[in-house]
């Protein structure tokens, strides 16, 4: 009989025991693994997104004057009201900016579109959408990957989002029909395909105008960002040199700052890690309460077996066959627990996955986590009690009779 | 012949033996300076009351405890200094212990627990499993190899014991009142296995027992009471009964 068998014949022989004692290192692990596979499940979900749109992109945001390191302005629907950017920095970048990018001529610098939030209400009639509007030159349809479903995109009038269009006109074709930004009609001279959007914004729920217009309703002066497209994801940092030096030439005093979708990407990947290692560092307290109920019920199984013990040693068992022996144990009840809870783990995981819509699902690194967690657990709490029974003089652990 | 062995090189020599347990006003002097010479071969009775040190004796001589002070020499080598990881080389190789309960670990068969000192000690599969077939063999247990200590009868287990102590071939064969939890029949057959074993191996043999019967099939008698050595001596007609036991009660 090895020392595994022997490991397994006791835990099977106390299995009520051995299974409330997994029971801790189950949910340790269940809240470990989860949290590990759920926050790489972010992340994968984030990446993705990325890719879809523009890993390509560029954005230039309104900055102080030669302040390099100021807020970033993630997104491009936010609430930037009369020019002003996320950063609450006001914007000095205009519609000659934009065309200036946007006819440079240079080939890694394939097009540019400003962008604006129109703070008005869009409506048919007395029916108002929940709609967000923005300003936009037409280039930016086609980085983000948005592609009409009738109508044209380059038109004069709006654009609506699939979900807009729905709202308004339920099943009746809108295109051609008028709405009001704010107090102003417009012809809606295009209608999107249903899109998923980039992480916090959703084109469905948006309403697009002409920029040149947005910026007449709206009374604005300046845009909020301006998107670049590179004309590949490689020549991203070539094209944010051609950009500041046009830029530069125009805002001597350089009151902007350049971000490209990298950075972006990294940032929020970045916080995702911050955020996913902090929450499975709080789950690793419950792989910690788990361990100590091992090291407990590991300490009773040594005093129930002294006398074995002492049979053991009175036969020639060293020291480190008794400690080995008991380690074996802790360490395999450990890994039973680690086994469960990785299973309901994936289980969870997937379902959650499913549920929210990212690709979640237990990664060779998250079961080998749980793997490297049990036996560390197992091996540490084991431990003591092993060298307990290590270190037992056969004639004291025979003389309990 | 008898007198032959004890002549012989001295195989155990003790000397100023104690062992104390506990401290200040609870102190148990459970030996007080005990001195013994055991040569090679011989098979010594130890008797005396309840009490008297003679488990603290064995276990000393066992390396299961360590003394409080003293000598103990086993061929000539000081037993007292070995690290924890040489005693346990002796322990079950060259020092066997048969105990007063059945000391079969219950979750093994007979023949895994005779193997079980040999394992320890590192030897190959085949040969512990051939030493352990023969020991079980004399003994005369063979047949129930495969068997578990519960599906053993009392006298059985304690022979598949003396054949687990023996396998490895020890120099010294230490048995604490090993018919104590027996039946007068059962201990008889195990005294006469110790003897028989002796007589053919002349394996060093060191005895406990209560019973002054038993003691006769020895060749030398100690006493202890309270720590102490207080007689010493050869049997004068050591009862030979082996022979006639065989063939009337030995195992089927
Ligand atoms: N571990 C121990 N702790 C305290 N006292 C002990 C211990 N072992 C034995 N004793 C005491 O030492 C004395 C001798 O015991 P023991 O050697 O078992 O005697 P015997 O085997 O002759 O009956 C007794 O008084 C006993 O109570
Ligand atoms: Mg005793």
């Amino acid at each position: 009989m090895n020392t595994f068998a022997i490991a397994w014949d006791s835990i099977w022989h106390h299995r009520t025991r051995s299974f409330l004692t997994a029971l801790g290192i189950i949910i340790g692990v269940f809240a470990v693994v989860t949290l590990t596979s759920l926050g790489s499940g972010v992340k994968a979900y984030v990446n993705q997104k990325f890719a879809g749109i523009g890993a390509n992109l560029i954005t230039v945001v309104p900055a102080l004057p030669s302040a390099h390191s100021s807020g970033h302005g993630l997104g491009h629907n936010g609430g930037g009201q009369g020019g002003l950017a996320l950063s609450g920095i006001p914007s000095t970048l205009s519609l000659g900016d934009v065309q200036a990018l946007d006819h440079s001529h240079h080939p890694v610098l394939q097009a540019a579109a400003g962008v604006i939030t129109v703070p008005e209400l869009l409506s048919k009639g007395s029916t108002t959408a929940s709609a967000t509007i923005m300003g936009v030159s037409t280039p930016y349809f086609s980085m983000q990957n948005l592609t009409a479903a009738q109508g044209t995109l380059k038109g004069t009038g709006v654009v609506l989002g699939h979900n807009v269009a729905v709202s308004l006109f339920g099943h009746h074709p809108a295109l051609g029909q008028t709405v009001t930004v704010g107090t102003t009609p417009f012809k809606v001279t295009g209608v999107l395909k249903s899109a998923e959007g980039a992480p916090g914004s959703d084109p469905n729920d948006t309403a697009y105008l002409p920029l040149a217009q947005a910026l007449k309703v709206s009374g604005q002066t300046h845009v909020s960002e301006i998107i670049l497209a590179a004309s590949t994801a490689q020549n991203v940092p070539k094209a944010v040199t051609v950009a500041r030096h046009i830029l530069l030439a125009r805002h001597p005093s350089h009151n902007f700052k350049i971000i490209t979708s990298q950075e972006i990407l990294k940032t929020v990947t970045s916080t995702t890690s911050v955020i996913t290692d902090f929450l499975a560092g709080i789950a690793a307290i419950s792989l910690l309460v788990g361990g100590i109920g091992i090291m407990n019920i590991m300490l009773v199984t040594v005093s129930e077996r002294f006398r074995e013990i002492g049979i053991r040693k009175a036969l020639g068992a060293r020291d480190g066959d008794i400690l080995v022996q008991f380690l074996t144990e802790s360490v395999l009840l450990a890994l039973i627990g680690g086994f469960v809870g990785t299973i309901f783990s994936g289980v969870a995981t997937h379902v959650v996955g499913k549920l929210v819509g990212i690709p979640a699902g237990l990664t060779v690194g998250s079961v080998l986590t749980a793997v490297f967690f049990s036996i560390g657990v197992g091996a540490l709490f084991g431990v003591l009690p092993a060298m307990r029974a290590a270190r037992l003089m056969p004639a004291e652990a025979l003389r309990t009779e | 012949m008898a007198m032959e062995k004890s002549q012989a090189a001295p195989l155990i020599e003790i000397q100023d033996l104690t062992r104390r347990y506990g401290e200040g006003e609870a102190t148990v002097h459970a030996l007080r300076g005990i001195s013994l010479t055991i040569g090679r071969g011989e098979m010594v009775a130890l008797m005396g009351p309840s009490g008297s040190g003679k488990s603290t004796l064995m276990n000393i001589l066992g390396l299961f405890d360590r003394p409080t002070s003293g000598q103990y020499r086993l061929n000539g080598q000081d037993m007292t200094r070995l690290t924890s990881r040489q005693q346990a080389q002796f322990r079950g190789r060259r020092i066997a212990f048969v105990f007063q309960g059945i000391h079969l670990l219950p979750r093994l068969t007979a023949l895994a627990n005779v193997e079980l000192p040999m394992a320890y000690a590192r030897m190959p599969a085949s040969v512990r499993k051939k030493a352990a077939l023969e020991a079980l063999e004399r003994l005369g247990v063979a047949h129930l190899k495969d068997r578990y200590p519960t599906e053993m009868s009392g006298g059985q287990a304690q022979r598949v014991a003396i054949a687990r102590a023996i396998a490895p071939g020890p120099d010294l064969l230490l048995a604490d009142e090993p018919t104590g939890a027996l039946d007068r029949k059962s201990g008889e057959l195990v005294l006469q296995a110790f003897q028989e074993l002796h007589d053919a191996t002349g394996v060093t043999i060191l005895l406990v027992t209560h019973d002054p019967f038993v003691a006769q099939h020895a060749e030398r008698i100690i006493a202890l009471e309270d720590g102490q050595v207080i007689d010493d001596r050869p049997v004068a007609d050591r009862l030979v009964a082996h022979a006639t036991l065989r063939s009337s009660g030995g195992p089927s």
